[in-house]
């Protein structure tokens, strides 16, 4: 769980004010409709309720009217529906909320509103916001994406995964790789099945093994499952994997010979949790938080800056303790930014926070494969342009080179293909291309509505609540021989339409020169294009002074930046204004910077993670003390901070039969927590026994638990 | 009072409770039902009521020429019409689609009844569809739960048929295959035991899908495999059709040879953008649902593409209907409940008001088919707990809504 407010009790909350009374003005509470705009209005109130409950609104006749001209009527507005506060914007009140839910229940935003219902209340405690930096980060399992499947597959076996043959990953807010939604189906199960064993197919066995395919032999398989499992995993084995692959390995070899058994490892391997999940897990660091294992580090930048697994030169600086340190991972990050593989990060950026993947298969007249890839990659390659020197996301918008292919040369009526100069007139920056308009329209026409949605909730990062139902929305009869603006004009002048669509239409307006295929037009069928609109009451014209207007509007940095963050790191979508220059690169620089990044906060009792870091020690088995010969017993420090270290152990029945065990260790230091084992001292021992769920074990079962020390 | 007398009145009311449910046990394990199949279809984009109505009432109905549901004329003896139904929660495009298979439970219907009626087959459930991911799964793209998470639906007909009908291999292929299962679920089950709540769950359901994958690649059909529907570009909008038609083949072909009793078949989802280009048409499905009644060209199409989902649905009866019941030889229609759900009424209104679901079979006589129903407002919540009582499922409330059985189905 994050964080969301520190409180900060800088006023006395008991003084003299009763329950239910309003602190004073000049009291030691500040005034409430300062609390009130800076908590409540900005960012909550403002970005997501004053669509519908402001003026002209859908729900402007609702108990809940705000105005944004009159702060102090809005304030008034929420006492009277305190009751209510919180559980409609959040989708959680009976009698539910005509614009659904606009607030999820965790965030910032319903905690907010949480707030503010205690102020009401008569609490005194204003919550100093907890700036980005200094928010908590989840430990975190995360299931690769499809396309970071690929890729690693790809760059450990050098074999080609089509990322659409795997049933399509959930999308969160328009972001594929939310950390909490990536879950295996039983579906995508059988996928990664039929998938890793078409892989292992597909594999040169004699590329995997250090010896002749021919003459190979158990040690030859054993050396391979260490060297393979290391670059799949993307961390050494332990002892006990290097076992179980092997084992799987003999199973296979004995009857179907050496270069079978190295297929089915290879298929295995594709299909287990250390190779299908990404772990941010970390390991305790003694101040009650998990610090990622050089490994997770390595694992994580290699993905968050190159979209995919990390090579031997990455491995190699989490083996020898270069990634160990804060600094030493934000030094290999500005390391890695420099390298071309980091470009293909940004364009993919680009492309979730523009949402225009979709455009592979958006129905439209006259789009052909050729087409739509052409458009795809023009966006893919001015990013590259921008980002190769060193450029800004303004440089981005305003750019006025592009890269076309022949048929979108063709499209657009350009002269040349290749790098092209565009005169900023028709063409010019990322918002008159092809693959943003075509993707944001309709299949006929222009589409103001759907590129002002885009402008709205992709670029800005504001909600926009869906079309409130139980109410006739339907657009009126249009007349056709209207132009589109006219149409949509008729449109938005019905009020229970006007306050949302205010917000959207005026900045779709401005795209009036596109039609739906992105191309630039005069005219609307007969008639002349109007593109002038408006953001947030400011005029503008046409694509370029709407590109002007964002790049100068601290929202639209924010949220680039924002999507940065929540693009590397699958859930976090804190960010703060990165300023006018920011690079089109800078925000991811800034994520690997943050402690977050590293450093991960737990439940309660959540422990260490086995074979996420170091190998556990096998020197130092210990014989057991009851049970003899029924189990074996391995434990290992798996990080020490010279004031205390915590330990992983591994009890495996070694038996034919079930046994409830018991072992022993001498003890070396004091035990600070324990998990999945009941730990006692006794005399100048440690006395281990199994919990609930593994006291006792089957025949070759293992009970994995840990513990952390001070000295 | 005193103590003692408080106590034993206390043990009064305790035993009082499950001694009155105890008797109206068998009057209710009599009511439910013993249907086999269950087949749920979905189109999306709500509907235009005064077209899609069908005319009459009860037994006395009739599909008017013209009318979205005209393609199903003949077949009114067979069929459940369900007028007047409004969802016991959701509302809109997403709130629809998600409350829809739902009521708002953390589980969708088919998975309710194939935890009841699944547990032999080689499939659990089996979710087919038609073009539901270029959005990437999302409460719009996606109607079955399990838990609160999405059950993913396949939009690979090839795939679907290599799955259900492909090559299993020998008994030495299958040893491997279960050897590499059980080496993930060992690694699994470590690394949940080490781990927090939340991680935890989605740990657990990733082990609970690599033992449907286990039990997936045991024991064939009971049935000859049918011809590969060979490989498609399952997600260009042109090929809609063929893909909806491989899916449909492949759910009756699986039901009809026991490798599943669940099967839902989803054709795109809510706000579905396809292009009905073979009838024609060049604009998307969700702006045609929009089409207000003066705008008739509009109103038309709209109307066209869903008779053309109508006669999909027609084809998936007549299917059933035509293929014997391996138990007994009658209709597999007969045993089967198939279920035609939209996650909306009124597309122009974006209301769950008025939502037009059609039922077919009767479940081995628990529904009473050959009428339209007009439900009054009744809740679908009811008739998600009638459908999971016609298997079976002893439960008097479905999701979270509190309507009970709809009598009238039946």
């Amino acid at each position: 769980m994050s964080v969301l407010f520190a409180l900060l009790l800088g006023c006395d909350p008991s003084g003299d004010k009763a329950s239910g009374d309003r602190p004073v003005d000049g009291s030691l509470c500040p005034a409430d409709v300062d609390v009130f705009t800076t908590q409540v209005w900005d960012g909550v109130l403002s970005e997501h309720c004053v669509a519908c409950h402001g003026p002209g609104g859908v729900a402007s006749g609702s108990a809940f009217a705000l105005d944004p001209d009159d702060l102090a009527a809005s304030m008034a507005a929420t006492f009277a529906v305190v009751d209510r506060l919180v559980e409609k914007p959040t989708g959680t009140h009976p009698s539910g909320h005509g614009g659904g839910e606009v607030l999820a229940a965790d965030s910032a935003g319903a905690d907010a509103l949480r707030f503010w219902v205690g102020w009401i209340g008569g609490t005194c405690e204003v919550p100093e916001p907890v700036s980005c930096d200094e928010r908590e980060a989840p430990r975190l399992l995360r299931r690769l994406t499809h396309a970071e499947y690929a890729r690693s597959v790809a760059d450990v076996l050098g074999v080609f995964v089509d990322p659409a043959s795997l049933s399509s990953d959930p999308v969160v807010d328009g972001f594929r790789n939310d950390a909490r939604a990536l879950v295996v189906t039983d579906l995508l199960a059988d996928q990664y099945r039929s998938s890793a064993e078409s892989i292992a197919d597909q594999v040169d066995v004699a590329d995997l093994v250090a010896c002749p395919v021919a003459s190979g032999d158990a040690a030859c398989a054993s050396a391979m499952v260490e060297d393979l499992g290391l670059r799949l995993f993307r961390r050494p084995l332990t002892q006990a994997d290097v076992d179980r692959y092997l084992g799987l390995w003999t199973e296979v070899a004995a009857d179907d010979g050496f270069e079978e058994g190295v297929r089915w490892v290879l298929v295995a391997f594709l299909q287990s949790p250390s190779f299908l999940y990404r772990s941010e897990l970390g390991v305790q660091d003694g101040e009650g938080t998990f610090t990622l294992t050089g490994w997770e580090a390595a694992t994580a930048l290699s993905f968050s800056i190159w979209g995919t697994t990390p090579d031997a030169q990455l491995l190699a600086a989490a083996g020898d303790g270069t990634l160990d340190t804060p600094d030493g991972v934000a030094a290999k990050a500005t390391e890695m930014l420099a390298d071309p593989r980091a470009l293909s990060t940004a364009a993919d950026l680009v492309e979730v926070w523009l949402d225009s993947a979709p455009l592979a298969s958006v129905p439209r007249d006259g789009l052909s494969p050729e087409l739509r890839s052409q458009m795809l990659q023009e966006t893919r390659d001015l990013v590259f342009d921008v980002a190769r020197a060193d450029g800004t996301l303004a440089d981005l918008m305003t750019s006025r080179t592009t890269f076309v292919g022949p048929e979108l040369a063709a499209h657009y009526g350009l002269g040349e293909t290749g790098e092209v100069t565009l005169d900023g007139v028709r063409y010019g920056g990322l918002l008159t291309q092809a693959s943003v308009l075509t993707t944001h329209g309709r299949p006929s026409g222009s589409g103001p509505i759907q590129r002002g949605v885009l402008v709205r909730e992709r670029l800005l990062c504001e909600d926009l609540p869906p079309p409130p139902s139980n109410l006739d929305v339907s657009p009126p009869e249009v007349d056709p021989s209207l132009s589109t603006r006219e149409q949509f004009a008729e449109h938005a002048a019905d009020p229970a339409c006007a306050g949302c669509h205010d917000r959207i239409d005026p900045l779709g307006f401005a795209f009036e020169h596109y039609d739906e295929l992105g191309r630039y037009r005069d005219t609307d069928g007969s008639h002349p294009i109007d593109d002038s609109g408006s953001l947030d009451g400011v005029p503008l014209a046409g694509p370029f002074e709407l590109a002007d207007a964002l790049v100068a509007d601290p929202r639209f940095r924010t949220c680039f930046a924002r999507t940065w963050r929540r693009h590397t790191t699958g859930v976090d979508a804190c960010a703060e204004d990165p300023g006018m220059e920011v690079g089109l690169l800078t925000p991811l620089a800034e994520v690997a910077r943050w402690p977050g990044f590293r450093v991960r906060t737990g439940g309660p009792g959540e422990g260490d993670t086995l074979a996420v870091g170091t190998r556990i020690d096998p020197e130092t088995p210990v014989e057991p003390e009851v049970g003899a010969g029924e189990v074996s017993f391995t434990f290992g420090i798996v990080n020490d901070w010279g004031a205390g270290a915590c330990w992983d152990g591994v009890v495996t029945n070694t038996t034919t039969g079930a046994v409830t065990w018991e072992v022993r260790a001498p003890a070396d230091g004091t035990v600070d927590n324990f998990w999945n084992v009941a730990l006692e001292v006794q005399g100048s021992d440690w006395v281990f026994r199994g919990v609930e769920w593994n006291a006792e074990l089957a025949p070759g079962a293992e009970a994995s638990f840990g513990w952390c020390t001070t000295r | 009072m005193n103590r003692r007398t408080l106590l034993r009145g206390g043990a009064a009311a305790l035993l009082a409770a499950p001694f009155l449910r105890l008797l109206e046990r068998p009057a209710r394990a009599a009511e439910l039902g013993t249907a086999t199949r269950f087949l749920v279809l979905h189109s999306p984009n709500g509907t235009i009521p005064a077209r899609w109505r069908p005319s009459g009432n009860g037994a006395g109905y009739a599909f008017g020429a013209g009318s979205i549901l005209a393609p199903l004329a003949g077949l009114e003896p067979e069929l459940l019409v369900l007028d007047g139904m409004d969802f016991n929660t959701g509302d809109n495009h997403e709130g629809g689609m998600a409350a829809m298979l739902t009521a708002g439970g953390d589980t969708s219907i088919d998975q309710v009844v194939a935890d009841q009626i699944g547990g032999a087959t080689r499939f659990r459930s089996l979710e087919l569809s038609a073009q539901t991911s270029a959005w990437g799964g999302s409460t719009q793209t996606r109607m079955v739960y399990r838990n609160g998470a999405f059950v993913t639906p396949d939009d690979d007909p090839l795939h679907a048929w290599t799955r259900l009908f492909g090559d299993l291999g020998d008994d030495r292929l299958l040893a491997r295959r279960r050897s590499v299962l059980d080496l993930a679920s060992g690694e699994l089950t470590t690394l949940r035991d080490r781990l927090g709540a939340e991680e935890r769950l989605r740990l657990e359901q990733h082990l609970e899908a690599l033992r449907s994958v286990e039990r997936s690649l045991q024991g064939g059909g009971t049935c000859e495999s049918p011809v590969s529907p060979g490989s498609m570009s399952a997600q260009d909008n042109d090929r809609f059709p063929d893909v909806t038609r491989a899916q449909l083949d492949l759910a009756v072909q699986a039901l009809a040879c026991g490798a599943t009793n669940v099967c839902s078949v989803q054709l795109s989802h809510t706000v579905s953008p396809v292009v009905f280009t073979w009838l024609g048409q060049s604009e998307g499905h969700h702006g045609l649902s929009h089409a207000d009644d003066g705008n008739t060209a509009g109103v038309d199409a709209f109307v066209a593409c869903e008779q053309w989902y109508a006669e999909q649905f027609r084809y998936l009866v007549e299917s059933l209907a035509g293929l014997p019941d391996p138990a007994t030889g009658a209709p597999m229609l007969d045993s089967t409940v198939v279920l035609w759900a939209k996650e909306m009424g009124d597309s122009r209104a974006h209301v769950c008001r008025g939502v037009p679901w059609v039922l077919a079979g009767s479940g081995n006589g628990f529904f009473r088919p050959g009428r339209l129903v007009n439900l009054d407002g009744a809740t679908h919540d009811g008739v998600l707990t009638s459908i999971a009582n016609a298997f079976g499922v002893d439960v008097e409330r479905f999701g979270i809504g509190t309507a009970g059985p709809v009598e009238v189905l039946r």
